[in-house]
């Protein structure tokens, strides 16, 4: 019967102008996310072939990831100059744009796709499963044909979610192919299973809201008001939680500026070097460029040790308001799954500041060694999900179970005359 | 007619249940946004005063020639329009190894975004019913049957439907600005009530548009169900496509090379080819006129002081050719200089030429053009950036031609004080950024708000045309 139910959805829905338009616009926009997302990629590939510093040298820099052209996150920041000196650690932004407008509008990469438009589109496909079918009468004649409840509402959510997935997968199945293929872009085995991941991510993100739409299709009686709520929701969920929970998170937790911070370690060091100046004057001065690098590096050590914790507290607080939304979820593990999240750029500092530990004697040429080699692997996925994945994974299956469930009991209670 | 027309409107929607709903969502969305970033502007704004007064008592106290432009690092004072739109976030831009990420991650929500997602969606769903809904319920030809014109209707609804859209948002927008006059820590002045009104006066051509686009469709569509897929789907171009792909496709039509390259590009000009040119100069010098002393080439540090303490001709020879040389040095770095400057230049009119592109693409969607009004209105854009840059490289010369003057008085009370000594800077200029008048931010925002009237315009007329052939049976 479960089956029976879904294949009339699909029938019923694959002929529609709704169908047509909506896989049209998402194939369109897969394609020119492809396009723009490969050419960023492009250019921060010929920045790395530029930045790159000879071996053995302080100044630290991470390879572009193909990933970011999935979802970009924080990859302009993870592709920073690292420059290592005895005054602290500087980040260098010449590989980034000089057009202000990127930093005006979002980034139209395969996630901000996945997270806007599968959600919308996957709300459109559900918001009238169940309330047309009362207006049209046909669901009391379903119901009076011996369809039990309970298969007619998984009939529908299979149906309506598979109308949804399978367009999309086959479109990102041809993404991937062409991503491939496309010059200097190397897929490994590794790499096709993070995107496996992204494909299986979304579609449990589009079953949620299929949910949703089918939950709110199931308490309300007319189309119109189930198109009105179920976009409701979607607005809240995409934009307002994971926007609020931002901005909620940086008013509780707060973070001394980036520009204290700097200050604060910049007017140390002038001051280590003045003093140190003066001290040289005096008859009985000692080694003080010694001590003047180690004063320096003793209050950027203070400064960054009392700075983490509470980078770490806003972190924290961040990913639990913003994982209110299935959005926020979404995006944290999309981007932690791409090597181009919260994880990575925390895994990536550690990194470099622990380097910076190691090699600070040699950075300041108080031995003749010369510094390391930094070498830096991003998070394989078994890490991703062990420190964070699994966490968003879960929150984004709850919310499908809550939907599922919402739209169980919604329809059971439902009038259908 | 036209009266009667839009009171049956606002009272159709005024009764129905998605009005209370808008109003209360609306007056949730935004007092919850000012709240939170009036709380987070007030903490950055102590911030930043407090910065500049430790900034300021360093210089006093550890004054000196040597690192004075270190040690006065302009900071930029957050604005107190920032509680309405956040604009460029300047943390999101990650200058330093501290920076936080999340803004680079995430973006708060703040009145832009409550405009351009929620009040466009919203306009949609009231306007794409007015023509094919009242065709559904069997009005439109009653309507036209009492002699009322396509066009009375046509814009008496589109009259309505906006006042009832603007009414729950205004009053938002009131209760906002009640709390922060009242309840907030941010002062308001007088030009600031003019700002928000010109704010609000964007905001509502920009709904307006939205509910032209939608009454555009509604005449395109026999059924809502249509009218509403076709709305959405222009909602989705216009507000969440053509706005973010518009810098990534100016940057592939118009490519320009990074500010890596560049920099590359002129620390080569500067270091390696200016070393290879001197070398090869000064090698024709010695050639032509200094053949004479070229063996001091071949001699150590302490040979060449020793023929100079035994040989006067040589030693009057070597400072002629010391002056040649530093002169020559001189106008090899001038030389290379210029040359970097040409590359710098260029790469400087490219960047504007893309970014320029960029914005003609941005215009094409009236989110664009509100979020360039509202960020230029709110001293928070990128005209901003610019007028704070011109100031502070300009407060950067003064102050450093007061840093010299102090420092040659210093030097001569006593020719033995060096760039290393203290140097009192009590007396320096102060920098205080003057923030474009109102007037010139009205200015700026003529042509956004320009286009947006062109958007309503053209759809509107869009949806008159459609009207007119529109089959109301």
């Amino acid at each position: 019967m479960v089956w029976i139910i879904a294949r009339k959805e699909i029938l019923e829905n694959l002929n529609t102008y709704r169908f047509a338009i909506l896989s049209g616009l998402l194939a369109l926009l897969m394609g020119v996310s492809l396009l723009v997302s490969y050419g960023d990629y492009r250019l921060a590939q010929e920045n790395y072939d530029v930045l790159r510093p000879p071996p053995n040298s302080p100044n630290l820099i991470i390879e572009p990831t193909p990933n970011a052209i999935v979802a970009k996150g924080l990859e302009a920041n993870l592709g920073r100059l690292y420059e290592l000196t005895g005054r602290g650690i500087e980040v260098r932004q010449n590989q980034q744009s000089v057009n202000r407008l990127f930093s005006l509008f979002a980034v139209p990469d395969l996630l901000f796709i996945i997270k806007v438009m599968l959600s919308l589109i996957a709300i459109l496909f559900a918001y009238d499963a169940v309330s047309a079918e009362k207006e049209r009468g046909t669901l009391k004649l379903t119901l009076a044909s011996g369809g039990e409840r309970a298969s007619v509402i998984l009939g529908k959510f299979a149906g309506r979610f598979l109308l949804v997935f399978v367009p999309f997968l086959g479109m990102f199945l041809a993404y991937c192919l062409v991503l491939s293929l496309l010059p200097n872009i190397q897929l490994s085995g590794p790499h096709w299973g993070r995107l496996a991941f992204a494909a299986a991510a979304a579609g449990l993100y589009a079953f949620i809201f299929i949910g949703v739409g089918i939950a709110v299709s199931s308490t309300v009686h007319r189309s119109v008001t189930a198109l009105v709520f179920s976009l409701s929701v979607w607005i809240l969920f995409v934009f307002i939680v994971p926007n609020l929970g931002t901005t909620i998170a940086t008013a509780v937790s707060p973070l001394p500026p980036a520009e204290r911070v700097e200050m604060q370690g910049r007017l140390a060091s002038i001051r280590a070097i003045y003093e140190s100046i003066q001290r040289q004057k005096s008859p009985q001065a000692g080694n003080e460029q010694l001590r003047m690098i180690r004063e320096i590096r003793a209050a950027n050590s203070e400064m960054l040790d009392s700075y983490r914790p509470k980078l770490n507290g806003l972190l924290s607080t961040t990913r639990t308001l913003v994982r209110l939304s299935p959005a926020g979820a979404l995006t944290f593990l999309e981007t932690d799954i791409a090597n181009t999240g919260l994880l990575e750029e925390v895994r990536l500092k550690d990194a470099v500041t622990g380097y910076y530990a190691r090699n600070f004697e040699r950075i300041n040429g108080w031995t003749k060694e010369p510094v390391e080699s930094f070498h830096y692997d991003r998070a394989s996925l078994n890490e991703v999900l062990s420190q964070s994945g699994l966490v968003d994974l879960g929150i984004l299956i709850l919310f499908g179970g809550i939907f599922l469930g919402v739209a169980f009991f919604g329809f059971y209670a439902y009038d259908p005359r | 007619m036209l009266r009667l027309i839009v009171e049956k409107e606002l009272l159709d929607n005024v009764l129905n249940f998605r009005f209370l709903a808008v109003c209360v969502v609306t007056l949730l969305l935004i007092l919850s946004s000012i709240i939170v970033l009036a709380e987070y502007y007030r903490a950055e704004a102590a911030d930043y005063y407090s910065r500049v007064s430790i900034q300021d008592e360093f210089i006093d106290t550890y004054g000196h020639m040597n690192r004075a432009g270190w040690m006065s690092r302009l900071s930029r004072e957050p604005s107190r329009y920032s509680v309405l739109v956040t604009g460029l976030d300047r943390e999101a831009s990650q200058e330093n190894f501290v920076s936080n990420p999340v803004p680079a991650l995430l973006s708060r929500l703040d009145l832009v975004s409550i405009v351009t997602l929620v009040m466009s969606l919203v306009a949609i769903l009231f306007s794409h019913s007015l023509i094919s809904g009242e065709r559904e319920d069997g009005m439109l030809k009653l309507m036209l049957s009492t002699g009322a014109s396509r066009g009375v209707i046509l814009f008496g609804k589109y009259l309505g439907g906006v006042i009832s859209l603007l009414v729950p948002f205004t009053l938002g927008m009131l209760a906002a600005l009640a709390y922060l006059s009242f309840g907030s820590s941010v002062q308001l002045e007088s030009a600031d009530l003019g700002v928000t009104a010109l704010l609000l006066l964007v905001s509502y051509a920009y709904i307006a548009a939205f509910c032209a686009l939608g009454l555009f469709f509604s005449t395109r569509s026999a059924t809502s169900d249509v009218a509403v897929l076709k709305s959405l789907f222009a909602w989705v171009i216009l507000v969440l496509v053509l706005p973010n792909i518009s810098p990534f496709l100016a940057a592939q039509l118009y490519r320009i090379p990074s500010r890596a390259s560049i920099d590359q590009q002129t620390n080569h000009l500067l270091d390696v080819e200016r070393d290879e040119i001197w070398r090869t100069r000064r090698r024709e010098l010695v050639r032509t006129k200094y053949a004479d002393i070229a063996e001091v080439f071949s001699l150590s540090q302490d040979e060449i002081q020793k023929k100079v303490d035994s040989d006067p001709a040589f030693k009057s020879r070597l400072a002629e050719y010391s002056k040649d040389a530093q002169s020559l040095i001189e106008q090899v770095n001038r030389e290379q200089q210029q040359k970097a400057d040409v590359i710098q230049e260029a790469f400087t009119v490219r960047s504007e030429n893309q970014e320029a592109l960029a914005k003609a693409l941005a215009y094409l969607s009236p989110l664009s053009n509100f979020v360039f009004a509202s960020t230029d209105l709110t001293e928070t854009g990128l005209a901003q950036d610019l007028y704070w840059g011109r100031q502070a490289g300009e407060y950067d010369r003064i102050f450093w031609a007061h840093v010299e003057r102090k420092y040659e008085q210093e030097k001569q009370k006593n020719p033995a004080y060096d760039s290393n000594d203290y140097l009192n800077l009590r007396d320096r200029p102060r920098f205080k950024y003057q923030p474009p008048s109102v007037a010139a931010r009205v200015e700026m925002v003529l042509l956004p708000l320009g286009v947006l009237a062109l958007f309503n315009a053209l759809f509107l007329w869009g949806a008159f045309v459609g009207f007119l052939k529109y089959d109301v049976r």
